[in-house]
Order: C-alpha cells, then sequence, then structure tokens
C-alpha cells in the first residue's frame, strides 16, 4: 500500500539524522560511562558553525561542493577541539567520581555552550540552505524527496559503517572495545586507557557537531536547537541499548519509523509516540534491545 | 521519647518558628522564593531518601506534577480551595500511582532505573499537554487556598500560605529523619552497600525498594502541592525531564547529610537563579551553568561538605599536633 | 507599615543572607528621576530568535524617546518628560522562575511598569498576580483570548495593548474566502501546544462559518522545535489541501517553510503563514511564492506609512541592518500604548501619574503605532486592544527595492476580525461573527 510506502520512507529518512545525531552520544557512553547532555550543545554549535562557513564561502564566489567541505570539516574542528577543551578541563578531574556528577557537569557545560554560541554567533537566525536546494529533487516511488535527505541517510550508513569498521577491524578500535569491557583489564593489558577516552570523547563531540553542520542547510539555525536534539537522541539510544552502535541504528529506526507512523496515522501522538516507545521498550527490556544485561554485584 | 530530642528534630523546629516569626519582615519576593525553596525541596529530599538506597530518580516530576494537580483539579472539579483537600487528593494520587508503577520499577537498577523513571514521567507530559483536564501547555490557574472552611483575609493569605509551607516541611522533614534513623531506614544504606547481602539476611530487597519509592513520591506530590499553591499555577512542565534533573542537582550541590541539606541545596539554587537573571539577563544560564561546574569540580561531596571541611580546618591543627605529640 | 526592631534585624539577616547582592535590595527610587520600566523578552533559549527583535525594538525605543527623538505624537522625552530606565529580563525559564522574576521588578527594583511576555503561560499564571500587586503591566504580545475570557476576568492593572490571536485567524478565514473563493479544502500544521492547538481551532471554526461546505484534511502537530518535518511534509503532500493553515513562529517557521519548499509543496497547496512576515524576514527570496502571509497584525511587511511608521522603519534598518521583524512592532506598541496613556493622564509635565489614573486613561484610548494602524483599548472594560489587520500574498521579491512584493493585501478593521465587548471569541466565531461590521 501507498502510505506504508510513504511511512516507510520518511521513518527511514529521519532515522538517518537521528543516526547521525545519536552516534556521538551513544559512542561517548560506552567507552566513557558517561551520558553526555552537552551533546546537544556540540549539535548546535557544529550548526552554526557550519552556517557560518557555508555563508563565508558563498560570499567567496565558491560552489556548494566547497561550501560543504568547508561547513563539514569546520564544524568538526571546532566540535572536536571544544570537545578537547571539556574533557581537559572538566571530566578529566570526575572520572573517579559518581557517574552522575558527571552527568551534571555535561549539563552545566550544555548551558554554557547554549549562551556562548548565542553570544558569539547572535540571538537572530541565520541560514544556510544552498547547499540542500543545489542538489535538486529525486523521485522516490509515490514522493519527490531532496536528493541532500537521501543522501543524509547514505551518510549515516556510511558513518554507521566507518564507526562499525574502526571498531572491529583497526587495532584502535579493539584498545577501544576492550577498555568497553573491562578499563582496569585494558590498561593492566598496556592499552593507553587514558588516551582511548579523550579520543573517543572527541570524537563523540566532533560528530556531534557534524551531524548539526549536516542539519544546518534544512533548518533555521537559531538559539536553543540543541534542546530537543539531546532528548530524542537519548531517546533512540536507550531503545537501542546504551553505548551500542547496533543498537543507535535499530533504535534511531524504531523512533523514526514510530513518528513518521504517527504523523501520518493518528498526528494527535507525534509528539507522544517517541516517549511511548521508550517507555515500553525499556519495561520489556530494560536494557534496551541490543544492550546485555549487568550482573549483580556480590 | 528520647528520639523527639534529636538535635536534627529540634534544629527544623526552631527553624521553622524562625521563620514563622520572620515572615511578616520579609517582602513578597523573599516568601515567594523561600516557598519556592521548599516546593523543590520536598521532592529533593526524596531523591535523596532514593540514593540512601543508591536509586537515582529522574523521574521525581511525575509527582510533583501529581501534587500541583491535586491542589488544581480540587478546585477546579470538586470546588474544594481546601488546601488540606488538595493535599490529601495530590498525595492520593501520587501514593496509587507510586504503588503500581513501584511494582515493575522495583526490579531496576542503576542507570536503567534512572532512565524508565525519566521515560514515565515524559510520558505523562506528553500526556498532560495534550489533555484540557490538565489545561494542555497553558496549565490552569490556582486560585487562593482556603483552611479548613477558614478562608484568610487578603493580608493574611500570603502569612497563612507561608506557615503552611513552612509547617508542611517542618513535618514532612521530621517524619522523613524518624524514617531514615528507624531500623527499615537503615536497611536502605545496606542495599546501597550491597543488597544481594541483605538478601541473604532475609529481607526483601524489592519490597524495601518499593516502600521507599512511594515515600518519596508522597514527599514529591507535597513539593508539588506547595509549588502551585505558592505560583498560583500548575503545568505540565512539571513532570518535564529538566525539572526532576533539578530536584537530583539539589542534592548533589548540598549533600545528603540530613533531611535539611534539600532544603539548603534548593534555597542556594533559587538564589543562585535570581542572582544569576538579575544581572546578567542574557548569560544568566552561562552564570548558572558555570557556577555549578565549580560546585561539582571543586566541592564533588557538596556544599555541605564546605562545613565538613571547615569543621576540619578548626580541628586538624589542633589533632596534628596531637598526633606529633604522641609520636614522640 | 512599621517594623519592630528584633524583627528589622531579622529582615537584614535573611536579607543578606538570602541575597549577598546590593542592586538587587535597592529601594524604590523616591523622586521621578526615571520611569523605571521592567522589559521582559525571550532572551534565550528558541523563543530568543523572536525575543531578539523585541528587545532591539525597546533599547531603540528607549533611547529615541529619552532623545525626544520620536515623531509626534509621541515628541515628548521618555514618558511625559520623565526620561525611560529599562531593566531587561529574559521570559525563558518557565512559569515558576517567571513569577519569581516578576515580584522581583515589582518588590525589590521598584518598577514603575512592566512591559513584556509572550508565552500565554507566562501571561495566564503572571495575571492573577499583576492584579495583587497593583502594577501596571502590559502584556505585550501573548494573544490567548482566555486570560480574559477565563483567567483575568475583570482586570485592572494587567493590561494587553496587543490585539488577540484570534484576530489572526478570523481575518485570514475572511481573506480567503474574498480572495480564494474556490478553496475548499484546508489543512493544518501547528506547533504542539496551546497556542498551535488553539489556532487550528479558531481557524477551523472561522473557516466553517464563512464557508460551511469547507473540508478539513490533515491536522498535524509536530513538536514545538522539531526541526525536521520530513513526515509533515509528505502527509501534506499525499492528500493536498488547496490550502495550508501554518501558526508556527520563529525558527521553526522558516525551517517548515525551507523543508516545503525543496520538496515542491508549493505547487500542490497554497501556504497561510499567520506568522509569514517573520518567514519573510529570515529566508527572503526563499519563500514560497504565493504564501499568504500575516504578521500577527498589520506588522512588518504589512505596515501602513505613516510619519511614525517611516521612522521607526528606516531608524531600525540604519541600527540593525534588517527590516523590523514582527516583534520589533509589536515591542515598540506595548511601549507607546502605555506612554499614550500616561501623557493623556498627565496633569503637566515633569512627573508619571499614578498608576491607577494611567490605567484610567488607557481604558478606550486610540493610540497610534509604528505599524501606521492604530491601537483602540476597546474590550474586556478597555484593558484589551483591538486594531485592524491586514493579510496579503506574497509572489515574489524586488531586487529594486529589496523589499518583497506582496499583492492583494486586504485590510480589516479592528471591529470586523475582533469580537464584540462581552462575547467570547471562539463562541463569536462559531455564531457567525455576530455584530461584526466590515
Amino acid at each position: 500500500m501507498n502510505l506504508a510506502q510513504i511511512i516507510l520512507i520518511d521513518g527511514i529518512s529521519y532515522a538517518g539524522w537521528l543516526f547521525l545525531v545519536s552516534i556521538g552520544l551513544t559512542l561517548v557512553f560506552g567507552v566513557l560511562r558517561l551520558l553526555n547532555i552537552a551533546h546537544g550543545g556540540f549539535y548546535a554549535l557544529g550548526a552554526y558553525v557550519a552556517a557560518y562557513a557555508i555563508g563565508l564561502a558563498a560570499q567567496n564566489g565558491f560552489g556548494v561542493g566547497v561550501q560543504l567541505l568547508v561547513a563539514l570539516v569546520g564544524a568538526c574542528g571546532v566540535g572536536g577541539l571544544v570537545g578537547l577543551l571539556v574533557e581537559r578541563t572538566v571530566l578529566r578531574r570526575l572520572y573517579d567520581h559518581p557517574e552522575v556528577l558527571t552527568l551534571f557537569a555535561t549539563y552545566a557545560v550544555f548551558l554554557i555552550l547554549e549562551d556562548v554560541t548565542k553570544l558569539v554567533f547572535g540571538g537572530q537566525p541565520i541560514y544556510a540552505f544552498q547547499p540542500r536546494n543545489a542538489f535538486g529533487m529525486v523521485d522516490l516511488g509515490p514522493l519527490a524527496y531532496p536528493v541532500y535527505d537521501v543522501a543524509t541517510v547514505a551518510v549515516a550508513a556510511l558513518v554507521a559503517a566507518a564507526v562499525w569498521f574502526v571498531l572491529n577491524r583497526t587495532k584502535t578500535g579493539r584498545c577501544v572495545i576492550a577498555v568497553v569491557n573491562d578499563r582496569e583489564m585494558a590498561a593492566s593489558m598496556g592499552v593507553n586507557v587514558t588516551a582511548i577516552m579523550i579520543g573517543t570523547f572527541v570524537v563523540g563531540t566532533a560528530l556531534g557537531a557534524f551531524a548539526g553542520a549536516i542539519t544546518a542547510p534544512k533548518i533555521a539555525v537559531a538559539p536553543g536547537i540543541g534542546v530537543e536534539v539531546v532528548v530524542l537522541a537519548f531517546a533512540v539510544i536507550v531503545i537501542g541499548g546504551l553505548g551500542s552502535i547496533g543498537g543507535a541504528v535499530v533504535g534511531a529506526l524504531v523512533v523514526g519509523i514510530a513518528r513518521a507512523a504517527a504523523t501520518h496515522l493518528a498526528p494527535d501522538f507525534a509528539v507522544f509516540a517517541v516517549y511511548a516507545a521508550m517507555a515500553v521498550v525499556l519495561t520489556i527490556r530494560p536494557y534496551g534491545l541490543f544492550a546485555r544485561p549487568m550482573a549483580r554485584k556480590i | 521519647m528520647t528520639r523527639l530530642f534529636d538535635p536534627t528534630i529540634i534544629l527544623v523546629v526552631l527553624g521553622a518558628v524562625a521563620l514563622s516569626f520572620a515572615e511578616g519582615a520579609m517582602p513578597g519576593w523573599v516568601v515567594y522564593m523561600t516557598q519556592l525553596a521548599i516546593a523543590a525541596a520536598l521532592p529533593a529530599l526524596g531523591c535523596m531518601i532514593m540514593l540512601r538506597s543508591g536509586l537515582l530518580s529522574f523521574g521525581q516530576g511525575l509527582y510533583y506534577f501529581l501534587g500541583a494537580y491535586g491542589i488544581a483539579l480540587t478546585q477546579d472539579h470538586l470546588g474544594l480551595t481546601d488546601a488540606f483537600a488538595g493535599l490529601a487528593v495530590g498525595v492520593l494520587a501520587s501514593v496509587v500511582v507510586a504503588i503500581v508503577i513501584g511494582l515493575f520499577l522495583a526490579r531496576y537498577r542503576g542507570i536503567f532505573f534512572a532512565m524508565l523513571t525519566l521515560a514515565l514521567s515524559m510520558v505523562v507530559y506528553g500526556i498532560a499537554i495534550k489533555m484540557d483536564l490538565f489545561g494542555r501547555s497553558d496549565g490552569l490557574n490556582v486560585a487562593r487556598l482556603s483552611y479548613l472552611g477558614l478562608t484568610p483575609g487578603r493580608e493574611w493569605a500570603s502569612a497563612s500560605l507561608f506557615f503552611l509551607c513552612v509547617w508542611l516541611f517542618a513535618l514532612a522533614a521530621i517524619a522523613t529523619h524518624l524514617y531514615l534513623t528507624s531500623r527499615f531506614g537503615k536497611m536502605l544504606s545496606a542495599i546501597h552497600d550491597n543488597e544481594t547481602r541483605v538478601e541473604y539476611l532475609g529481607w526483601s530487597v524489592r519490597h524495601a525498594v518499593h516502600v521507599n519509592y512511594v515515600v518519596a513520591a508522597v514527599l514529591g506530590s507535597l513539593g508539588g502541592a506547595v509549588a502551585a499553591a505558592s505560583a498560583r499555577y500548575a503545568d505540565p512542565s512539571l513532570a518535564y525531564w529538566t525539572t526532576s534533573g533539578e530536584f537530583v542537582f539539589i542534592v548533589l550541590i548540598s549533600g545528603q547529610a540530613s533531611v535539611l541539606s534539600p532544603l539548603f541545596g534548593s534555597a542556594f539554587l533559587e538564589v543562585l537563579r535570581a542572582y544569576a537573571s538579575a544581572h546578567f539577563p542574557d548569560e544568566w544560564q552561562l552564570v548558572l551553568g558555570a557556577v555549578m561546574l565549580l560546585i561539582i569540580l571543586f566541592l564533588p561531596k557538596g556544599l555541605g561538605h564546605l562545613f565538613v571541611l571547615a569543621k576540619r580546618a578548626v580541628v586538624r591543627p589542633a589533632g596534628a599536633a596531637e598526633r606529633k605529640e604522641r609520636a614522640r | 507599615m512599621t517594623i519592630s526592631s528584633p524583627h528589622r534585624t531579622m529582615a537584614r539577616l535573611l536579607a543578606a543572607s538570602a541575597l549577598a547582592a546590593a542592586p538587587l535590595m535597592a529601594a524604590p527610587a523616591l523622586a521621578q528621576d526615571a520611569v523605571k520600566v521592567g522589559f521582559v523578552y525571550f532572551l534565550s533559549g528558541a523563543g530568543a530568535a523572536y525575543g531578539d527583535g523585541a528587545r532591539k525594538a525597546a533599547e531603540l525605543m528607549v533611547d529615541a524617546l529619552n532623545e525626544g527623538a520620536v515623531p509626534a505624537p509621541y515628541d515628548k522625552v521618555g514618558i511625559n518628560g520623565v526620561p525611560l530606565e529599562a531593566i531587561y529580563v529574559d521570559e525563558a525559564g518557565g512559569v515558576r522562575k517567571q513569577i519569581a522574576e516578576y515580584r522581583r521588578l515589582v518588590e525589590s527594583e521598584g518598577v514603575d511598569m512592566v512591559l513584556g511576555y509572550t508565552s500565554s503561560s507566562n501571561c495566564n499564571a503572571l495575571a492573577p498576580i499583576v492584579e495583587e500587586l497593583e502594577t501596571l503591566t502590559n502584556f505585550f504580545h501573548c494573544g490567548n483570548p482566555g486570560l480574559f475570557e477565563e483567567v483575568d476576568t475583570d482586570p485592572f492593572y494587567a493590561i494587553r495593548s496587543a490585539p488577540m490571536g484570534t484576530m489572526d485567524q478570523v481575518g485570514l478565514a475572511r481573506y480567503i474566502a474574498e480572495i480564494y473563493p474556490d478553496a475548499a479544502t484546508f489543512s493544518g500544521v501547528n506547533q504542539d501546544y496551546s497556542w498551535g492547538q488553539d489556532n487550528w481551532a479558531e481557524f477551523q471554526a472561522a473557516m466553517t462559518a464563512l464557508k460551511p461546505d469547507a473540508a478539513f484534511k490533515n491536522a498535524l502537530f509536530p513538536q514545538l522545535g522539531a526541526g525536521d518535518y520530513g513526515s509533515e511534509i509528505s502527509a501534506l503532500a499525499a492528500d493536498p489541501a488547496d490550502i495550508t493553515f501554518v501558526s508556527f513562529w520563529g525558527g521553526d517557521a522558516d525551517a517548515l517553510m525551507l523543508q516545503a519548499n525543496s520538496r515542491g509543496l508549493g505547487m500542490s497547496t497554497d501556504f497561510a503563514f499567520t506568522l509569514g512576515t517573520g518567514v519573510i524576514n529570515g529566508l527572503g527570496q526563499n519563500t514560497i511564492s504565493g504564501t499568504i502571509v500575516g504578521g500577527r497584525g498589520p506588522n512588518s511587511y504589512l505596515d501602513q506609512e505613516t510619519e511614525l511608521s517611516t521612522w521607526f522603519a528606516d531608524l531600525y534598518q540604519e541600527t540593525y541592518g534588517a527590516y523590523p521583524p514582527l516583534s520589533a512592532h509589536v515591542a515598540a506598541q506595548g511601549l507607546l500604548g502605555v506612554k499614550a496613556a500616561a501623557e493623556k493622564a498627565a496633569d503637566g509635565e515633569g512627573a508619571l501619574p499614578e498608576t491607577d489614573a494611567i490605567v484610567e486613561a488607557m481604558k478606550g484610548l486610540t493610540y497610534e503605532t509604528t505599524n501606521g494602524y492604530p491601537i483602540t483599548m476597546g474590550l474586556h472594560d478597555g484593558n484589551q486592544g483591538v486594531s485592524a489587520t491586514a493579510y496579503g500574498t506574497y509572489t515574489g521579491w524586488d531586487s529594486e527595492t529589496d523589499m518583497p512584493i506582496i499583492e492583494n493585501v486586504t485590510i480589516y478593521d479592528a471591529e470586523c476580525v475582533n469580537p464584540p465587548e462581552g462575547v467570547k471569541a471562539l463562541e463569536w466565531i462559531e455564531g457567525g461573527f455576530e455584530g461584526a461590521s466590515c
């Protein structure tokens, strides 16, 4: 049926975006056991840097390709740098403290990032729609979709594949997995745990900024865009299982399709659908769809 | 009887008496801020007793919401402006909800407990912003309260509400203190340390967690009632995750030394917020975040730890000298 | 009030421990060397995109008034010769924080009046407190009819010079019936909170009253700040209505327009944005041609040329390098309203009249605004303003003047789009606009 097709297309398109937004969050949780609320701040930061860079590139007469390249590289760079700064000045001092303390530290960082971005870029929205409009549209069955949105899904798939490859097929990735499984054991085997943790956090924040940069051309980049994002990303990785890359894929698909279905079938419940999905999954599988339960300590 | 001479209880009563007398001299905005601090301190107290057993709830906003709407809906649908009727409705609703939810929540630990409580409170938020019953996202206005048939005149309305809030908190704090110092309360800490061992001793951890959850829910709903009565308003944001997060944060900055700690923490937060928005209307979030960060980084055990440090600073030099003496 | 000395010590102690900040404790100004005004706009969060324009306009107006540089009839310095002193407060942070902030403004800063509040929940929550603290408060922007219909039914100190949102929906329905007589099916995309839900209900009622055979298709309610509207656009495209009603504001409105534009949705349905001039402010030529636009009244690009409106638009553009958005007009209007009332109530120049006298003077007052259309304080015993409104259709960009081309601009008199005194807005619409004169 036509409607099922439409829901699937919309759902996957939304899921691609959700995955990009969530991957950095789940990666950081997996390695650092830290729910980084500031992730939304990095998303906003990335969007702002991208919008600014695209505007700058366009002003100087560069084409869309260069605009996008500058935006993505710039966003990842700034996101990673600020991430490094946050890790070195804040998180580093808190690894021995209870997790909830680090959680609130990231919340504080989020508040600071929000206001700093506002102070740097101003309160008025900025726009960077040129790259998205330049790619035109493609027919997907019953729907005409912007090529840019389809490409976003492809980028999401690429990012997923890249993260999977790095984690499972490279030496660094193996070390990361070792740290995830047992920090002390990994350290005793000669893995530089500190370096792995710094690296993961920087990559995680850069990915958050990357997601913001990818999104910038389709929205008005304005104050407050990071708030809803962190809640959504949180729902996605909780449903999939915290710290699991495969889980983030599945979680994004569940939330994406749930929202698309709600929009088409029961629009009054579009907002509610996400949290309901989260509560249901958690009730049935407390550890999320993909993560393994933890053993009780004696 | 001797437990009534517990220093904490005496402190609570003295504090409540002092506040009651001070009311006449406090400007309206200070009265309001004190009430807001009390409102947030109650659910934070609930968070604190759950933390005793090692559980972190990110969903106390749910009971904050129920308590507030207990007052609002009793007025709208039962036509009663009585404070105690409203309180009773909110508490009753919270107890029922907490018993039902607690049945399966009691199985969860750690971050999963935190996440499920958060998700449930967000589900309630999602429902409330759609329903006329709750005034949708706009919320409902709350009329001035009456007290067991007495409706205070305009000049007394603010004072009587303040007395209610202060003494409600005092009673809740004393009850919680007795609860925590009871055998059951001590078991909560034991659960935190090692729940398997507690079970070997023949106690049901799940049952204890469940009971504790219900107690915390009652505290949360009392706080919600105070919030609604003070702001004369109830809205769905009471159940939003950031509201719940604030309660946890209050416990973090205040520490868990005593049942008065959450009040200390929430008053601090209230003052900080007022200060930041008065002096930095454009950057108050930044100031708030920066102070939060400084506290977390340099006082990870909470502001209450300042007292410990101060005490140590006074005692240690003497102690060190003594030790030196003994070493000789 | 007399305070005995132990009490006073206690108060001082409490005050000192509560806030170790001198400016917070400053006593209310005694002599009238300045009119202290609290301005409350969204300065952070999603509302900041909107509050930014309001705040900029307020700063500009305060400076201009203090220099006496505003054209007649507002050429007196400040308010009635007394210069203005502005205190800005952020509206973000929730209802309970706003009440604390409001009380602080009134009881600690000792402001003479408060102008502000965009969010209807903040207006609803504050109205009873305004009456209690007896401070003139102009809810400059929130548009929910419920404020004076249900919450504060006998308002005195709470006034609202901004017309109710009802006007937007009724004006739009009339515009559609007149300019698009063939439109028969309607869809709606509105943010999922009271404002969006109410607007859709009012629009449906107004459209049905004017066109009894109007059919409604999709009624979509995405989350506030959702950012991605792919599913909504698919739903609209799958079953396009003749007209799609949108009450979005701020960044959400721009994002929806952008995404709808790139999906070519403008070809299959005509959009009607009740805050459409705001979208033009942001997107310029990327606004979908053929979109019906309003401006929460006849604001921004829909303004009418007068000496005052030209002065305002020129000064705003000169100062901030952008055409004044609708929130700028509304903020200026909120200040001019109380200025006009105070000067009417004044007995000689150089002092601010008593608050009660200002409120009394406000009732029934008609005053000029920066959009060129006067506001009359005609409803709810003179505490609620009404004005004419305007709608038009955006058809393209004039590169010579660097301004949008808005065609078929139609103006509706205040009595045509606002309910008469004593009738609730929604009942008035559902009853077929009884007493309207168009």
